[in-house]
């Protein structure tokens, strides 16, 4: 099913959300979303995501100077209720005295549609979602799951220019949350609307997101494609909030750097203090005895999750180095061995982003 | 095996135990409430013909308009006190200030007065020698008073009512699911759909509960009533005029008889209503 009316795109400028209190929610904040994208806003609580979605919604209004334009329309002082969106809470609010089909029939009742058109739609969004069954039932006999699916089908059914999403799925058990992550991107993308989801958990922002917006007190700290924020951080904070990631410092010279393990061959980093960053799954495990041993620690502690061994080395770096290997080999805590990590599966953080002292000192135990 | 009070089953020295748990407020219900009420229903039907008395409070002018003006008066009562605890209770629930704690214990102060001082104060503003008297002389010469009539009663019981409502009111509007209210705006809903449909559905079972007391006690007040000595007989003044005056004691019976059923089933309705709202049937 595709809707009547596709997806809007949608431009912040300069956006600041400063609150009655004092607090500055968001600092200015320019963002463009594309007509039928899903740009997920990720980060830790407080980083100013649901800000930025209800400024979106119209439910916040952001500080003088800022605008919000859906298309070429400007809605910034316009009221939630003028602007035909279509909203997914984490709760998600579905009225309580109502059944299903009334919830879903809501908005277009409150749009005065006429009753036959009404009931048509609603069939039809109920059969859709898989909830045709469930018509009649009200929301309190009803599983997380199936809420969700109503909140979904209740917030479409209006044909929304941009429909919001404030973590709809944080509510759920894990399991469930995989499944319906999966119908909410087949869904997203047949409907061909523009989405904005807003979650702290970076798994589901990579699964959904056609962009992630990675934000951070108030602040965006990059903005790309899934596999741009996973393998090209552009900051610490990034490359430490998205997955899981070894950080190694030292002084390089004639390409290699220098650690407590051993050494680590850079050829792409001139000489001087580097950091380098490698994702657990790109570190390779090779024998004590072989050349392309060129650091070697010691097993701390193992983790065996099904299809892969977690292994937590210690002696390579000031803190312990995650390495990952397949999940059939045997590691016991104390055994001594070698790592590798090629120069092309190494992440360099951009130049202009200096060295945290902290971790420096980490580095140079004087 | 082990049952717990909800298990269907007590073994025999369990249930024997709970029995004697039991027996002080069964021995202070049955001394004060089942054998006294068992009483009042028979005095209730003595006489030449049976039910003669029912017959009567139902028919005769005096007592039946007692018995509508109670009625009217107390429906009246709760429905203005709720629009009046819906709209202040909304707005003491959402709104912070300085001095918000001060006015809600202000306005829970006649909690604290019995019916009687109700009366008095009704006096002191729509009395003879009233505020409102004082001010009709002023104006135009003449003393406005409504503490006699049945205004006086309507404001009395209204006051008395209000703190009652007006707690649960706030409880249960501390409550409401704002996001509701959020999701009901992004369809366009207008601010009296919106109250409609979210805010007072999600207020409902307090209101019937909190409306329901409100009804019981009006029909039942007696205090204010008896201080204003109004010209409106309430059902409680006529009970207190047959039974002192008249020394018709089963013409008393029958009415309080009458006042207690109505009142009850008020009550019954209302928690079946908010009941069926909290739970509906599986």
């Amino acid at each position: 099913m595709k809707l009547d009316q596709q997806g809007v795109s949608i431009r912040l400028e300069n956006c600041s959300k400063t609150f009655a209190d004092g607090n500055r929610a968001l600092q200015p904040l320019d963002l463009e979303i594309r007509a039928g994208e899903t740009l997920v806003l990720l980060g830790p609580s407080g980083c100013g995501k649901t800000t930025t979605l209800r400024m979106i919604a119209g439910l916040e209004f952001p500080d003088a100077g800022g605008r919000i334009l859906f298309g070429d329309e400007d809605v910034t002082r316009l009221p939630i209720e003028k602007r035909q969106v279509g909203m997914v809470f984490q709760s998600y609010a579905l009225f309580p005295n109502m059944s299903v089909a009334q919830n879903v029939a809501y908005g277009l009742k409150v749009q005065k549609c006429a009753k036959a058109e009404i009931r048509q739609r609603v069939d039809e969004m109920l059969q859709m979602m898989e909830l045709s069954h469930l018509a009649e039932r009200k929301i309190d006999q009803l599983s997380g799951g199936q809420r969700q699916r109503v909140a979904l089908a209740r917030a479409i059914i209006t044909n929304p220019r941009v429909l919001l999403l404030d973590e709809p799925l944080t509510a759920l058990d894990a399991i469930l949350r995989d499944r319906l992550r999966a119908d909410i991107d087949r869904l997203l993308r047949s409907l061909g609307i523009t989405a904005i989801y807003v979650t702290h958990d970076q798994e589901e922002a990579m699964a959904l997101g056609d962009r992630i917006v990675v934000m951070d007190h108030g602040r965006v700290a990059q903005i790309g494609t899934p596999k741009q924020i996973y393998f090209q951080p552009q900051s610490d904070f990034v490359a430490d909030f998205i997955g899981q990631i070894n950080a190694f410092e030292g002084e390089v010279r004639n390409q290699w750097m220098t650690l407590p393990g051993g050494r680590l061959h850079c050829p792409h980093l001139a000489d001087g203090e580097a950091r380098v960053y490698c994702r657990p799954e790109d570190i390779e495990l090779v024998d004590m005895d072989s050349v392309d041993a060129h650091l070697q620690g010691v097993v701390e502690q193992t983790q065996f999750v099904g299809d892969r061994n977690r292994l937590w080395l210690a002696g390579i770096m000031p803190r312990q180095v995650l390495v990952e290997s397949s999940g059939r080999v045997e590691f016991a805590p104390g055994q001594r061995v070698g790592i590798r990590v090629r120069s092309e599966k190494m992440i360099a953080l951009e130049p202009r982003e200096p060295i945290r002292s902290e971790s420096v000192r980490e580095v140079s135990p004087c | 095996m082990k049952y717990t009070l909800s298990g269907r089953w007590l073994r025999g020295e369990q249930s024997a135990r709970l029995l004697l748990l039991l027996l002080p407020v069964l021995i202070i219900s049955a001394a004060f409430f089942l054998l006294p009420l068992a009483r009042l229903l028979v005095i209730s039907f003595e006489g030449d013909q049976w039910g003669a008395n029912y017959w009567q409070a139902l028919t005769e002018a005096r007592y039946l308009s007692s018995l509508i003006d109670t009625l009217l008066l107390s429906v009246s009562v709760t429905l203005v006190t709720l629009a009046i605890s819906v709209v202040c209770g909304l707005f003491l629930a959402r709104n912070e200030f300085a001095g918000k704690s001060l006015l809600v214990s202000l306005l829970t102060f006649p909690l604290a007065f019995p019916g009687v001082v109700i009366g008095f104060l009704v006096i002191m503003l729509g009395g003879r020698q009233g505020l409102s008297a004082e001010l009709g002389l002023m104006l135009d010469g003449t003393r406005w008073t409504f503490a006699y009539s049945i205004a006086g009663l309507f404001v009395g019981y209204v006051y008395f009512s209000i703190p009652r409502v007006l707690l649960t009111v706030i409880a249960a509007a501390e409550k409401l699911d704002y996001q509701l209210e959020e999701a009901a705006r992004s369809f366009g809903a207008s601010r009296y759909r919106i109250f409609r449909d979210v805010i007072l559905t999600g207020l409902k079972p307090a209101l019937l509960a909190s409306g329901a007391i409100c009804f019981a006690t009006s029909m039942g007040a007696f205090g204010t009533a008896f201080a204003l000595a109004t010209d409106i007989n309430v059902l409680p003044m006529t009970i207190y005029t047959e039974f002192t005056l008249g020394a018709n004691i089963a013409m008393a019976a029958a009415l309080s008889i009458l006042l207690g059923l109505i009142t009850w089933l008020v009550l019954f309705l209302a928690r079946m209503l908010s009941g069926a709202d909290a739970s509906p049937a599986a």
